[in-house]
């Protein structure tokens, strides 16, 4: 059977070769021949004084000869605000006045699965900080690129080491790129606030297609496949359970009823994407339409729709638009409380796994000036704003579990400057 | 085989045919303008990927990632 394969492939190359304009005629595409720098500034702000992100990043790419060049990336993210830590029934939530958390819960009264729920908030969190980076390199030859990196990302609770190997494949007459990823991830969660340490593995697989399909249009396709294997949950989010068996291996959460929650320790995730970019001559302008399918193994799907158009307005100003809509449905388990225990175990009120809906829409200006300097071939400077509205309302289709409880908006913001030497 | 062999030499032609378009050198203008890139800018694409894989449960799409829990 593997010789078999073997053949049918060999027999596929073959012909392929045989076919003008397949052979390799021309050096891959978008070189790096001179070094580049980036470095960019973020803010993310939720409202309501939830979670706060001050994000630091850079890109290095350095080119060693004609077809080999290293990059680097590093990035510094800073997080503070209170964040949800559960959803429980407001009948039995004995709240003091004015603070966010619970003081205790009421366990003489039965809840019932209709009950409106209410979302216990974390007080405004310490300050924490993520260092992360990775060191990679591309190298071509003839119509091939391959790549590889490394990374390392590290807060107080998580360490994660991961690598990423590529090939592109640039073929008929440039008409078309192949491409192939894989990478791993390892990841060890030690949560600051409880006696725990737990492993997670990913998987990714990644596949991509594009084509130029006129003079004045391209379209790219890709698929990826994600595996998930190890502890899945998130140590710091609680769930609540009425008449859960005392025999049950889930970690209490320091008041009745309420438990860490258990998520099952493995994931498979499948997404497919199409992206096609259209030139408007007139405008001299362009428009991108993207849209992404996702399922995975507990019952999650989601739609992601996405236009962008970028409309140059002189010679080096740019102005960029957008628009992106997202929706999911939830998880098998989700659910904002429980009034029963669950047969498989798996408990989760993770906003995150609901159903719900995003709207998002932002802006960006970029100005690029050319030979900059004596020893700068360009340089570029852009500021984005982008706003999103998460609401269960947006979701589409029908809500399976009702929950507006985690209705916010944030923003996000960006400047950055690109300089090539 | 050498069924095989034809089959996959047919569907070959048929592939190259449907995506090779009648586009001279000289026409390749507008496809090099940086409009025409599918990511303009790598660093603000992978914050604001980053910050959706930390606010949603879907992963994927035309780039991989990793790293980070996105916890909060």
């Amino acid at each position: 059977m593997v010789a078999a394969k073997n053949s049918t492939l060999k027999a596929f190359t073959v012909a392929a070769l045989a076919l003008p304009g397949l052979l390799p005629t021309a050096k891959a595409a978008q070189k790096t021949t001179k070094p580049v720098i980036d470095f960019q500034y973020g803010h993310y702000q939720e409202s309501d004084d939830r979670i706060a992100v001050d994000i630091y990043q850079g890109i290095i790419a350095l080119p060693i000869s004609k077809s080999l060049a290293i990059q680097s990336n590093w990035v510094v993210d800073t997080f503070s605000g209170a964040t949800p830590v559960l959803t429980m029934p407001n009948s039995v939530a004995q709240v003091i006045s004015g603070a966010s958390g619970i003081s205790g819960v009421d366990d003489s009264k039965t809840v019932t699965a209709d009950e409106q729920a209410v979302e216990v908030m974390t007080g405004a969190s310490t300050r924490e900080t993520r260092y992360g980076i990775d060191l990679g390199f591309n190298y071509t030859l003839n119509d091939f690129v391959f790549s590889a990196s490394g990374s390392r990302s590290e807060e107080p609770d998580y360490l994660s080491h991961g690598y990423n190997l590529g090939v592109e494949w640039i073929f008929n007459q440039k008409f078309n790129t192949l491409s192939l990823g894989f990478g791993q991830n390892f990841d060890q969660i030690s949560p600051t606030t409880r006696i725990l340490d737990e492993e997670k593995t990913d998987y990714h697989l990644q596949l991509g297609f594009s084509q130029v399909v006129s003079k004045e249009s391209v379209l790219k396709l890709s698929a990826s496949y994600t595996y998930n294997d190890g502890y899945l949950s998130n140590p710091y989010k609680k769930v609540f359970i009425q008449d859960l068996d005392t025999n049950t291996n889930l970690k209490t959460g320091g008041f009745s009823n309420v438990y860490y929650e258990n998520r099952p320790d493995k994931r498979h995730q499948w997404s497919a994407s199409l992206a096609y970019i259209q030139y408007i001559s007139f405008l001299k302008a362009s428009v991108q339409f993207d849209y992404r399918y996702f399922k995975d193994s507990w019952d999650i799907s989601s739609h992601t729709f996405e236009a962008i158009y970028r409309q140059p307005l002189s010679k080096s100003w740019e102005l960029v638009s957008r628009l992106r809509y997202y929706s999911q449905s939830e998880a098998k388990f989700y659910k904002n409380f429980y009034i029963q225990a669950n047969a498989n175990n798996h408990y989760s009120s993770d906003y995150r796994l609901a159903g719900f809906g995003t709207l998002a829409g932002g802006i960006k200006l970029t100005k690029e000036w050319g030979l900059a300097s004596k020893f700068t071939k360009s340089i570029k400077i852009e500021l984005g704003v982008e706003y999103s509205t998460h609401a269960a309302d947006l979701k589409l289709g029908e809500q399976t579990t009702a929950s507006n409880l985690s209705d916010f908006n944030y923003i996000l913001c960006n400047s950055s400057i690109n300089i090539k030497f | 085989m050498a069924s095989y062999f034809r089959l996959l030499f047919v569907i070959s032609c048929a592939f190259q045919a449907a995506c090779t378009p009648n586009i001279s050198p000289w026409e390749r203008g507008i496809l090099a303008k940086p409009q025409m890139s599918f990511q303009s800018n790598a660093l603000e694409s992978s914050l604001r990927k980053h910050m959706q894989h930390s606010k949603e449960a879907s992963t994927g799409g035309h780039s991989t990632g990793g790293g980070g829990c996105g916890c909060s």
